[in-house]
């Protein structure tokens, strides 16, 4: 039954994605939502999708949480000199 | 092309960010008639052209197909490119190494490409670029799904992320496959830079984007292009040790016959530029020579030479062989 949805905008089926790979139009993922997220779910995890973010503020959260998991891997292996480079890092200033 | 010359440690030669947005209330670019992709088309250029005036045209869709073609194989153009009607365009930043393309199966891609394996500061190179594209079009978006796109499994941060790697020991000890399966299971995967589906030039690509943000695919990638990379070294190691004489001997054949050969076909030619490599690496030729092979790895397919030589030249035309070896011979003396 679900195989059956087709999309009202663009015409495009569950099935014809199947056999094509891509999607026809935006409201194709409203059209197909459950298959689309049984999908999804069994290809990429079952993730949700983070929220939309700055790419700027992004980044910076990301290096950030790096550098923090490099610290502790420093004090892990009784590396203070670069736990304290590392948090200079952190802190902003220059290692 | 930015490679790293010179420096015999670039196993990761570049690397490169793709960020594909797409119109609300449009079909998607493939899918729509033409008149449709006309006006989506008609609605990105003028985005574009007040907001990115000074970006140089460098590709559009009048193109020839063989120039389509050798653009694809020089990696000068994204895979939604293949096969595309248009209309397209390719502007890229003078003197810069972003990229927008417009009208490709998604509809708007911003690019950019780093020398060396630097996916966190490429993501950074784009934010701004994506910036004005949320502000300023009416982006397709669901709360669930996040950025919607013609791939489903790009949707949510609609990010592609590549580096592009040359893997000779990897390649030579078999284990590339290996490799390549230990990547699959966590949502990456490698796949041959190069027309030929094996070779030892390879792209380190996501596999899908949804439930990840732009900067942790990014990451994510930028530490296991690391780990393929220690692996790789490891494996010349192995190589070098198990096999010494054999390897040895093999680099220094493949040296002289890259610089005096009259004929050279494509498949002998990967061979000896990854023997040629892989001698780099060790030490035993130049270091130069490991970011040659890698340029001429990618340069010498059939399409390229065909559009060197001007004409269009059937498959098994052996004047491919003939301009193959000339145009080796001719870079590696240089060099």
């Amino acid at each position: 039954m679900l195989n059956d949805s087709v999309c009202p905008d663009c015409g495009r089926s569950w099935a014809d994605f199947r056999r094509e790979h891509e999607l026809g139009c935006p409201s194709c993922y409203a059209s197909l939502r459950l298959q689309l997220k049984a999908h999804l779910s069994g290809r990429c995890g079952q993730r949700d999708q983070p929220g939309p973010e700055n790419l700027h503020d992004q980044v910076q959260d990301c290096r950030r949480h790096l550098l923090l998991r490099a610290q502790e891997a420093a004090v892990a292996r009784e590396d203070y000199e670069e736990a304290a480079r590392l948090r200079t890092l952190l802190t902003g200033g220059e290692a | 092309m930015e490679l790293r010359q010179g420096d015999a440690a670039a196993v990761l030669l570049f690397s490169q960010l793709q960020l594909a947005r797409n119109l609300e209330g449009h079909r998607f670019f493939t899918t729509a008639g033409i008149s449709e992709r006309e006006q989506i088309f008609t609605e990105l250029e003028a985005f574009r052209a007040q907001f990115f005036p000074e970006l140089e045209l460098v590709g559009e869709s009048s193109q020839s197909p063989e120039k389509t073609e050798l653009a694809i194989e020089r990696l000068d153009a994204p895979p939604a490119l293949r096969g595309m009607q248009g209309p397209w365009s390719e502007f890229r930043e003078s003197g810069g190494r972003r990229e927008i393309f417009l009208g490709c199966g998604e509809q708007i891609i911003f690019r950019t490409r780093r020398p060396g394996c630097d996916l966190l500061s490429g993501l950074e190179d784009l934010a701004d670029w994506e910036e004005l594209a949320r502000d300023n079009l009416a982006l397709a978006h669901d709360e669930h799904f996040g950025w919607l796109t013609a791939d489903p499994e790009l949707a949510g941060p609609g990010l592609s992320v590549q580096v592009c790697a040359f893997l000779p020991a990897l390649f030579w000890t078999r284990r590339l496959e290996q490799t390549g399966e230990a990547l699959a299971a966590m949502g990456f995967r490698l796949r041959s830079a190069v027309e030929e589906k094996n070779s030892a030039l390879v792209w380190l690509e996501n596999a899908h984007a949804f439930g990840w943000t732009e900067a942790e695919l990014a990451a994510r990638l930028e530490e296991l292009a690391s780990r393929v990379r220690t692996e790789e070294e490891n494996a010349l190691e192995d190589l070098a040790q198990e096999r010494d004489a054999e390897l040895r001997d093999a680099v220094l054949r493949s040296q002289a016959v890259l610089g005096s050969c009259c004929l050279l076909t494509r498949e002998e030619l990967l061979r000896r530029l990854e023997f040629c490599a892989m001698g780099a690496r060790l030490r035993w030729l130049p270091e130069d020579r490991w970011a040659l092979a890698a340029l001429l790895y990618l340069s010498t397919g059939d399409a390229h030479l065909r559009a060197m030589a001007g004409e269009v030249a059937s498959e098994a035309d052996p004047h491919l062989d003939d301009l193959r070896a000339s145009a080796v011979v001719k870079a590696w003396k240089d060099a």
